[in-house]
């Protein structure tokens, strides 16, 4: 049992460097053969960590190898477009110009239910009001509607709204974000400046604090004050 | 960029020369504990059992200096078959048991010829 233990621990180190190797992509943005690829790689894992009568030098070399290719692969895929387009494909229109594509939907082998419940899934329940339809090289289809029939956007009536910026919390539970107060360009100085300006002595009587989108200070106390200040 | 993928493929390397370390060590100690077990088949023919204790105890110092790293990289279900026949075929050549003993220096000989099958690169080993 312990050595069950041992090699679990050590499997799931294994699999925690590999995956951070292959890079950051959430599931529903993997191409499909970097799903494939996780899935072989967890079940020559999961039959490692089950079964102690293979090594589990028999299930490293495996996996190493197979990270290692992914990742030149990746590599190779951001050099080239050619090398590209072989390992992830083309992205393809479905329906281009509000003409539905019938070649690229046989190719992909999809038919007009398929494209009709991915279109609502995007929010687009009428096939006319559609202008472009791109399917991703991830499985995803991109909709661009026809003009008339998009929402409207601020652009649309001349209006000229504030820019916005980034919300930046600098303070997460009592511990002050360091890095947050460098990308605003303030210090711990003035975070302390400000807090004082609010009777608050030390961040650690903080819950969270920081800069919201419009550039304002907000903080809000731990517990059992659950008062928010703001500018 | 390139750096990355000269370092991928400085890895991919060292993984290939742990896998030919590998085989080779397999290919290696096997040979030598087939050889080794050739006295012991010699001496179990002429009946000849104080000869083949001691060919049976060299067979057994092969088996000691190698059989940590071995354990490491061979399913462990084979070795220990190759464990348990070790210590059988000790146990028979004690009692001076010739057929069961001829009988289990065939099955040990036949476990080492099939880790080394298994290890060479063949066609219908990849297939």
């Amino acid at each position: 049992m312990a050595i069950l233990l041992i090699r679990s621990i050590a499997l799931y180190i294994i699999l925690l460097l590999a995956m951070k190797l292959m890079g950051k992509r959430q599931l529903g943005q993997l191409q499909p053969f970097e799903l494939v690829v996780i899935l072989v790689i967890s079940e020559m894992a999961s039959m490692a960590m089950q079964s102690t009568s293979a090594t589990l030098f028999s299930s490293l070399i495996p996996i190493a190898t197979i990270t290692l290719l992914q990742i030149l692969i990746s590599i190779l895929n951001l050099k080239s477009e050619k090398l590209r387009a072989l390992f992830c494909g083309k992205p393809v229109f479905l329906i281009r110009r509000g003409v539905l594509q019938e070649r690229s939907m046989a190719q992909l082998h999809l038919n007009l239910n398929d494209i009709e419940e991915m279109s609502r899934a995007q929010g687009y329940f009428d096939l006319s009001a559609i202008e472009n339809a791109i399917m991703e090289t991830n499985g995803q289809l991109s909709i661009m509607p026809k003009s008339a029939k998009r929402p409207l956007q601020l652009g649309d009536i001349e209006a000229d709204p504030p820019e916005e910026q980034m919300g930046v919390l600098l303070i997460l539970d009592g511990h002050v974000n360091q890095a947050g107060l460098r990308v605003c360009g303030y210090d711990e100085q003035w975070l302390l400046r400000r807090l004082q300006t609010l009777q608050i002595s030390s961040p650690r009587a903080v819950f969270a604090a920081g800069i919201d989108e419009n550039g304002q200070f907000f903080c809000q106390k731990k517990a059992a004050g659950r008062e928010k200040y703001h500018d | 960029m390139t750096k990355d993928i000269v370092v991928i493929i400085l890895l991919l390397v060292f993984i290939l020369i742990i896998c030919a370390f590998a085989q080779w060590f397999i290919l290696q100690h096997s040979g030598q504990m087939l050889a080794a077990a050739e006295p012991v088949s010699a001496a179990l023919h002429r009946q000849d059992w104080p000869q083949a204790r001691t060919a049976m105890r060299m067979l057994e110092e092969e088996w000691d200096r190698s059989q940590r790293l071995w354990k490491a990289i061979s399913d462990h279900q084979d070795m220990r078959d190759l464990q348990s026949s070790l210590e059988k075929l000790a146990l028979l050549l004690e009692q001076e048991d010739a057929d069961a003993a001829q009988q289990e220096l065939q099955s040990l000989v036949f476990s080492l010829r099939h880790l080394q099958e298994n290890e060479r690169l063949y066609l219908e080993n990849i297939f």
